[in-house]
């Protein structure tokens, strides 16, 4: 293409115009650790990235690229490009602001303690071992503050302290060790989903040794 | 001679600097012809400059051969006091002037900018060549150099027109070229690259121009130094924050 770029200007050039098709894609991302599993409320955030396949010819666009979201030629979200592979445009990651996630703990029942002992540094002591497997209920509300339905994602992450037993609905889908749900919303709805969890509680406490302990008396 | 080639392809990069490629038909004499080019920026890279020659006839390659190329960049001491002079000068000027006439105050008002934005890679480079023949003749002679001034760049804006079944949307994109060196490009051939140039040298380059010597000497290595750089390679693993959605909502 030809143009003129005069000193100290910024000089906008048509590139392309193409028709494509958009999704958008929104998630939930849940993973917790054998503290914040205990947590009265967590702050849960809705993930929403924008995909759109160009039609014709790719382009390729620099990441950070600016984006913006036009409706009914008014200009209603502005954002940037993560990435463009091909005919696909993806946008950066972002907090859907009009999401809401409550994760509120509902029910934790303890369980026994097994203890068994460790080695320590010093031949004199030994480490307690004290495991109990708990089982703990949370619920995680979702709101839709949109004016439209919206697909989402909810995908609920085990570890190796925090296990999943079951859940309210189902899983749509498990793919080991992630556990997801793939739900719709209606506008300016609310949706709930209950998991029931096992958390592994370790403790490890040094002691001397019992006799050792006569010995010092 | 001096020479002025026409600048008749830019390559811009989106990260800053770019290529330029000037082309000029010269007449030559017998013997040595000498040329200096006209308007090369000192934002020039003097390694990567090259000349070209693309002869007319076939039989031109045997007459007409290059004998060498000279570059040198000014020197960035002097050039910064000819421009911190300027400046002030512009400054002074805007400071007591206060009876220009509207046509005047325009034309002074935009001599006063360039003056106060220039740096030391407005200032111009040299570029010399000489070209042996064995007869008079014409040939065409094609120059290319990088410029490694990151105030000429392009990125691209998106605009996304989503239709009402939120399911397709028209795309336009636009290239946005902003240029806010010294130099002018009229009427050229415009290539955009996604490229970084090495930072390393050309830092340095800025840094000399920019850092008066008396700050160069407190960036010493010191255990002050030593601590921020720990703490900036902290910040550096730290997770990037995501930005929350601010969606237009339609008051009226």
């Amino acid at each position: 293409m030809k143009a003129s770029i005069p000193t100290r200007k910024k000089v906008k050039l048509e590139w392309f115009k193409s028709k494509s098709k958009l999704t958008i894609e929104r998630k939930i991302d849940i993973q917790y650790t054998s503290n914040s599993v205990f947590s009265n409320k967590i702050n849960q955030y809705a993930i929403v990235k924008y995909i759109l396949l160009k039609a014709g010819e790719p382009v390729e666009i620099p990441p950070n690229s600016p984006m913006v979201l036009y409706k009914n030629n008014l200009p209603f979200l502005f954002l940037n490009i993560s990435e463009c592979v091909g005919s696909k445009i993806i946008s950066e990651d972002m907090i859907d602001d009009d999401i809401l996630v409550d994760d509120d703990i509902v029910h934790v029942k303890e369980g026994d303690p097994k203890i068994s002992f460790e080695d320590a540094k010093s031949p004199k002591e030994h480490i307690e071992v004290r495991t109990r497997y708990d089982r703990i209920s949370r619920l995680i509300n979702i709101e839709n503050k949109l004016e439209e339905p919206i697909d989402i994602e909810i995908n609920f992450k085990q570890t190796k302290d925090i296990t999943y037993i079951k859940s309210t609905p189902q899983p749509t889908e498990i793919e080991e060790p992630t556990y997801k749900f793939k739900i719709s919303i209606p506008s300016e709805s609310k949706t709930k989903i209950t998991l029931e969890l096992q958390a592994k509680i370790v403790k490890r406490v040094t002691k001397i040794k019992p006799e050792y302990l006569e010995k010092q008396k | 001679m001096l020479i002025d080639p026409k600048v008749v392809r830019l390559v811009i990069f989106n990260a800053g600097g770019g290529i330029v490629e000037r082309e000029i038909k010269v007449s030559l004499q017998q013997g040595s012809n000498q040329f200096e080019i006209q308007n090369v920026p000192a934002s020039f890279d003097p390694n990567s400059a090259d000349i070209l020659l693309e002869y007319l006839q076939p039989e031109d390659q045997q007459k007409f051969t290059l004998q060498q190329t000279t570059v040198s960049l000014p020197d960035t001491q002097t050039s910064n006091q000819i421009i911190d002079r300027e400046k002030s000068a512009a400054s002074n000027i805007i400071s007591y002037s206060i009876d220009f006439t509207r046509e005047m105050r325009e034309r002074i008002t935009r001599l006063c900018e360039a003056s106060k934005y220039r740096t030391y890679s407005d200032m111009k480079g040299t570029f010399n060549f000489i070209i042996n023949a064995k007869d008079e003749g014409e040939v065409k002679v094609k120059i290319l150099y990088f410029i490694k001034d990151t105030r000429i760049r392009w990125n691209t804006t998106l605009q996304v027109n989503i239709d009402d079944s939120g399911k397709e949307a028209e795309l336009e994109g636009f290239l946005i070229v902003n240029n806010q060196t010294g130099f002018s490009y009229d009427n050229v051939q415009l290539n955009f690259a996604i490229f970084q140039l090495p930072s390393k040298g050309f830092e340095h380059d800025h840094i000399s121009n920019v850092v008066p010597p008396q700050e160069s000497v407190a960036q010493a290595p010191n255990l002050r130094n030593e601590m921020l750089g720990e703490l900036n390679r902290f910040q550096n693993v730290q997770p990037a924050k995501l930005k929350r959605t601010q969606r237009f909502k339609k008051l009226l």
